[in-house]
């Protein structure tokens, strides 16, 4: 599976890609709404009736509207029709349209579209919807997931049919990106998913209804993020699960969920490695001293990852500075060099500004001497791993990235106004020391109350909240941000020392579009903000 | 540094008979002084002049003590105000000096002039950032001089001198701040040296945090949880300290092994004879925990025979662990003596555990459990009633079933 880091953001940045005629079956009483109709003529979708649903014309459908209050059994039957018909290659696309309350009731127990005995089997055929829209309709929404889902149809179908990508899992990668990818989305979660199988067990033992509703929770909101059908399902039946039978379904359920777990830790395993992949595309570094075993391990290493390397001789080294037209230039240094370092030193300055990674090989305190001369140091044991993480990290950085990335570190046009909502004053101090140098407009509030007083008192373009705050925390404060009339499409990152599981899901639940966890990295947090901007 | 010789004693074994001597020599003084005093009152009563003086001593203390307050406090504002200026300096020039590279002269001038609240600031600093610019706050911190100076406070007598010192060198990740932070384990205070083994755990060599993990069972209890918390999720250091450490002869060492397994619900491969070892320890501690641990093992369902030999261990704690164990781990052959130790046993816990393993075993119990119920005591019968009708809160659906059926 390859997966194009640029065809995830393009994908969701609102550009709309070209697009062939899509065949739209909306239900009659969106049609008759005339705001929803002029919403539709905006767009370039073949708009066909509610009656198509029934004929042969359903077999050419490509997405259905439908309002949720609208659907009944027959029709459920139908677009199941319809949708068995499409197959899983290329899925017909589902989206429930109505209030709030309605999206809530359709997801619950409560669904009235399927029987009792259907909802108590955990049916495969449950989730009749694959998204939701709410009131007021509007026809950029409904392009965006349109293209979200494409996007997440095409990456399924190149990951091998993996049913735990969905929409969800695209925007979450988006948001996650970089190297950190893996620490910072996958792990987590697979680390909930493992330890709430434990905890179901001890729980189902104990007859412990409020812990087996925490780990059951605790699985769906995880899975939440993933949409991994399969565990939300599982968690929804546990969860809806009393004392009969409890013990008996329990096992297999968690057996189940470990086979699931580990089926979705390698899909995505295999996503963040092509997601590296890209950082090397075309990319060409050179090594020096690397021990020959190392240097073939690297070579094929990179190989993999879309990017060359090969390995210079002395006389190289000497006449073709500077970085021997590579991208980057590893030097490897062992206990032999220490006596030259005075010399190493003179060529590193010599040689500045090329980019160049000295890996030390030995230990010893006399690497300090030259550290600060090379661009980075690659402290021992370093071995392939080490390496080549260094390499990535190094072609990440914002000063040596691609055009691209280079780009989105300039000054932003014109002043962007951003709240700024951080207790901690030496943190507080970094953030509006970086923003504003970046052309932000920054308004710092201490604590979650002058948060709130200031988002009243003024209209910002983005916010950046802390949740630790004295008074009011940031969730509340977020709360606030999304019910504000004026605030509540604005772009709002997380950054938080709380790196928990269901603090994030929580964030995000309620409305927040990042999450960094503190400790962080200035420039990144810079970043993150302009692409949070940037796709509005 | 009197506030420091003042902590230090504080801290020191001397301090209960220096501050009972202190008592001893101010009550003197106190008498001394109103004797002193009564001199001055041309009372004739004795008495009197002497009760009139020891009120005077008393509201003239009492106005030395206030006046005293009233300055000490003033004087603690301004320097607070003093120290919140330039902690606020610090972290402006320090700002300047990560993100734009400028005023680098200007910190490392201040960093010398006030270096407890550079200390400070640099704790925050590399607390809260990562990547190229926490590599470069730690780079400034080793050039101001603050590096070298926590490295000699670390044996500071003082233990809060210690104890910054730790947190700060903890957090520069070179090898001279690994083995500094290494010597701190053999400080004389115990609370140092806890700082020194979690900063070994979070950011030492994975020699030393085999070292810490293997003393492990020479700590307090309390101090043996605190320390699991920062344990990395090391497979192989782990495996390393459980293997070598379930296999000790030592109970406070198996016990620390077993307390670990349970704060970490991540599976051990259960090595074959372990259980049967730890099941026939003289120390109920151990076998206790043994069977408590026991579902944090994977595998652990072939400890099926040592979990029937638990059951008919002679303390009911044991028992009762070990009934407990075969209900998680599904031991079906245990339900006959589970249904034995419901029936026999006086110890309401016991009965508990029994009773709700053999349910969880096979459903089929639940008559002969209901049948206990109403020969048993008042209080025994609560008890197996409440097994057996236990209301799962907060579960509609169960209702629902339960209506339904």
């Amino acid at each position: 599976m390859v997966l194009e880091r640029e065809e995830l953001e393009t994908g969701l940045a609102g550009e709309k890609p070209p697009r062939g005629a899509v065949n739209l079956l909306v239900f009659d009483r969106l049609l008759q709404d005339p705001h929803i109709q002029r919403e539709l003529q905006s767009t370039n979708l073949a708009i066909m009736p509610q009656g198509h649903l029934s004929g042969a014309a359903a077999e050419k459908l490509d997405v259905i509207l439908a309002e949720l209050n609208e659907v009944s059994q027959a029709d459920r039957l139908l677009i199941e029709q319809a949708r068995e018909v499409r197959g899983h290659d290329n899925p017909l696309l589902v989206i429930g349209v109505s209030s709030p309350n309605a999206v809530a009731l359709a997801r619950g127990r409560r669904n009235r579209l399927y029987t009792s005995r259907e909802r108590r089997g955990g049916s495969p055929h449950r989730r009749l919807f694959d998204d939701f829209m709410t009131m007021p309709f509007e026809s950029s929404r409904l392009m965006y997931l349109l293209d979200a889902w494409k996007l997440a149809n095409s990456i399924r179908h190149r990951s091998g049919g993996c049913p735990a990508i969905d929409r969800n899992v695209v925007e979450a990668l988006v948001k996650a990106g970089g190297p950190n990818l893996l620490a910072e989305l996958i792990e987590p979660s697979v680390h909930t998913f493992r330890d709430s199988v434990t905890n179901i067990r001890q729980a189902v033992f104990n007859r412990d209804s409020v812990a087996l509703q925490q780990a059951a929770h605790s699985l769906r909101s995880a899975s939440g993020v993933f949409g991994a059908a399969g565990i939300t399902d599982i968690a929804q039946f546990l969860e809806r699960m009393g004392g009969a039978g409890l013990q008996e379904g329990a096992t297999i359920l968690a057996d189940g969920l470990e086979v699931e777990i580990s089926r979705l830790t390698n899909d995505l395993r295999n996503m963040a490695g092509s997601m590296a992949a890209g950082v090397f595309r075309g990319r060409h570094i050179v090594g020096y001293g690397i021990e020959k075993t190392l240097a073939e391990a690297i070579r094929t290493k990179i190989r993999s990852l879309e990017g060359t390397f090969s390995v210079a001789s002395t006389d190289e080294l000497r006449e073709k500075p500077p970085g021997l037209g590579s991208d980057l230039l590893v030097i490897s240094l062992g206990k032999e060099d220490i006596n030259q370092l005075d010399g190493w030193r003179g060529y590193l300055e010599a040689m500045r500004p090329a980019p160049i990674l000295i890996h030390a090989r030995d230990s010893s305190s006399e690497w300090e001497r030259i550290a600060n001369s090379a661009t980075g140091f690659i402290a021992p044991p370093a071995g392939l791993n080490e390496i080549v993480q260094s390499c990535h990290e190094f072609f990440l950085r914002p000063a040596v990235a691609a055009p691209q990335v280079t780009e989105e570190v300039a000054p932003i046009q014109g002043p962007t106004r951003l709240l700024v909502a951080e207790d901690e004053p030496l943190t507080a101090k970094f953030l509006i020391g970086i923003l504003q140098s970046h052309g932000f407009e920054v308004t710092h509030a201490a604590n979650g109350a002058e948060a709130i007083t200031a988002s009243q008192q003024g209209k910002f373009d983005a916010a950046l909240l802390d949740l630790n705050m004295p008074e009011i925390d940031g969730y509340s404060v977020l709360s606030e941000l999304r019910k504000a009339p004026c605030h509540h499409e604005i772009p709002v990152m997380i950054l938080s020392g709380r790196s928990q599981e269901r603090d994030i899901v929580k964030a995000f639940n309620l409305g927040a579009d990042d999450y960094v966890t503190k400790p962080f990295n200035p420039p990144e947090v810079v970043l993150r903000l302009r692409k949070l901007l940037d796709r509005r | 540094m009197p506030s420091a010789s003042l902590i230090a004693l504080f801290h020191s074994p001397r301090w209960p008979l220096a501050a009972r001597t202190a008592a001893f020599v101010l009550l003197a003084l106190f008498l001394a002084v109103t004797w002193w005093v009564a001199r001055f009152f041309p009372i004739e009563n004795g008495l009197v002049r002497h009760a009139l003086a020891f009120i005077t001593v008393q509201l003239a203390l009492l106005a030395v003590l206030a006046g005293q307050l009233i300055i000490a406090k003033s004087i603690a504002i301004r320097s607070e105000h003093t120290q919140k200026a330039r902690r606020q300096r610090l972290e402006s020039l320090l700002t300047d000096a990560l993100l734009f590279a400028k005023n680098r002269k200007q910190l490392l001038a201040d960093c010398a002039r006030w270096p407890r609240e550079a200390e400070a600031v640099f704790g925050s600093a590399l607390g809260c950032l990562r990547g190229d610019t926490r590599v470069e706050a730690e780079r400034v911190f080793i050039e101001s001089g603050l590096y070298e100076k926590c490295i000699e406070h670390l044996h500071s007598k003082n233990p809060n001198i210690a104890l910054t010192a730790v947190t700060l060198v903890r957090e520069v990740d070179r090898d001279s701040a690994r083995e500094a932070v290494r010597s701190a384990l053999l400080h004389s205070f115990p609370i140092v040296r806890l700082a020194a083994r979690v900063a070994v755990l979070k950011n030492g060599t994975d020699e030393s945090k085999r070292e810490i993990l293997e003393q492990m069972g020479s700590l307090p209890f309390w101090q043996r949880l605190a320390l699991f918390h920062y344990v990395p999720n090391d497979t192989e250091l782990i495996r390393v300290f459980l293997e070598k450490s379930l296999n000790a002869t030592d109970d406070e060492t198996v016990l620390a092994a077993l307390e670990f397994l349970m704060t970490r619900q991540k599976a051990f491969p259960l090595p074959a004879d372990l259980p049967v070892k730890l099941a026939s320890s003289k120390s109920p501690e151990v076998r206790i925990k043994l069977f408590k641990a026991l579902s944090f093992f994977c595998d652990a369902r072939n400890a099926a025979p040592v979990l029937l030999t638990g059951l008919s261990d002679s303390d009911w704690r044991v028992r009762s662990m070990a009934a407990r164990a075969c209900g998680v781990l599904r031991v079906r052959a245990a339900v006959p003596r589970l249904l034995e130790i419901a029936a026999h046993s006086q110890i309401q816990t016991e009965v508990a555990h029994a009773a709700r393993a053999a349910l969880v075993l096979s459903e089929d119990t639940s008559e002969g459990l209901a049948a206990l119920a109403a020969a048993a005591s008042p209080e025994m019968a609560a008890v197996l009633r409440e097994v057996l009708m236990q209301p799962l809160q907060g579960e509609p659906v169960a209702q629902e079933l339960k209506a339904q059926s």
